[in-house]
């Protein structure tokens, strides 16, 4: 019986996991500019990829391999930020529209 | 660091067994021999960072909270249509003091859905917002209080 509701809750994450980066997806389409893009596809990176890999904890439970996906789930979230500041620089300096695309504030 | 290392050989070999433990234990105290000779690493220093650990598990609860809200956040305004977004493109200054925190600080800008670390450079930070909404009270965030706060018990 407990299997079942951990299966169950489970599925629900993965299904979620699914609908996450079917949004992300989806945004990559709907907003304009690299940079605006960028965070549609952060949202995959964080939430997306959270959900499906607890999904998958909750698959092989109590086992060891269940942890393996919370190393993946450390190293996703401490590789992804350094890449999105890289591409985000490389945007910033090379685009010639950057001040039509957003308002620049100093606080 | 030696539990860190001894951990992550047993969790990469997927099974508890003595010989993988004598082995593990082995291999995790050659390595953290050669982490102290060669990047500094010392038993005084692991135990500095030990009085951190409780703070850092906070701070990392509450980034992943922080996260996954950000994340829906941001899916409701991919759902949202003709909705007029005002992205940004904010300068502001940290007074973070540690290099480490800074880094750390960009880090969750980035990892949070909605913001995107441009560039820092030593205390001056470049943030991409995609609405105004989300770029409210950027310059003094929990972030940087809980960043501040562990960065005073070194």
């Amino acid at each position: 019986m407990a299997n079942s509701i951990v299966t169950a809750v489970g599925l629900v994450f993965l299904a979620f996991g699914v609908f996450v980066f079917f949004t992300a997806v989806l945004g990559l389409y709907r907003f304009d500019y690299v940079l605006n893009r960028m965070h549609a596809a952060a949202v995959g990176d964080a939430l997306g990829i959270f959900c499906i890999l607890v999904g998958v904890i909750l698959f092989h439970a109590p086992t060891l391999s269940s942890l393996k996906a919370l190393l993946i789930l450390m190293f996703m979230w401490i590789t992804s930020p350094v890449a999105s500041h890289l591409i985000a620089q490389a945007e910033t300096v090379t685009s010639p529209n950057l001040k039509s695309e957003c308002k620049e504030e100093r606080r | 660091m030696f539990i860190l290392l001894f951990g992550l050989w047993i969790l990469l070999s997927g099974k508890l067994g003595f010989e993988i433990c004598v082995i593990g234990a082995a291999v995790s105290a050659a390595l953290y021999l050669l982490a102290c000779r060669t990047l500094g690493y010392s038993p005084a220093g692991d135990l500095r960072a030990l009085k951190k650990v409780g703070g850092g598990i906070l701070y990392l609860i509450y980034l992943v909270k922080e996260m996954l809200w950000a994340g829906l956040v941001v899916m409701r305004l991919i759902y949202t249509k003709g909705r007029n977004m005002e992205p940004r493109l904010i300068w502001f200054r940290t007074d973070l003091m540690s290099e480490s925190a800074r880094a750390a600080l960009s880090d969750a800008i980035t990892l949070t859905a909605g913001t995107i670390t441009v560039s820092q450079k030593d205390d001056l930070l470049c943030v991409h917002a995609l609405d105004t909404s989300l770029a409210k009270g950027l310059e003094h965030s929990e972030f940087e209080r809980k960043l501040r706060k562990l960065e005073k018990n070194v």
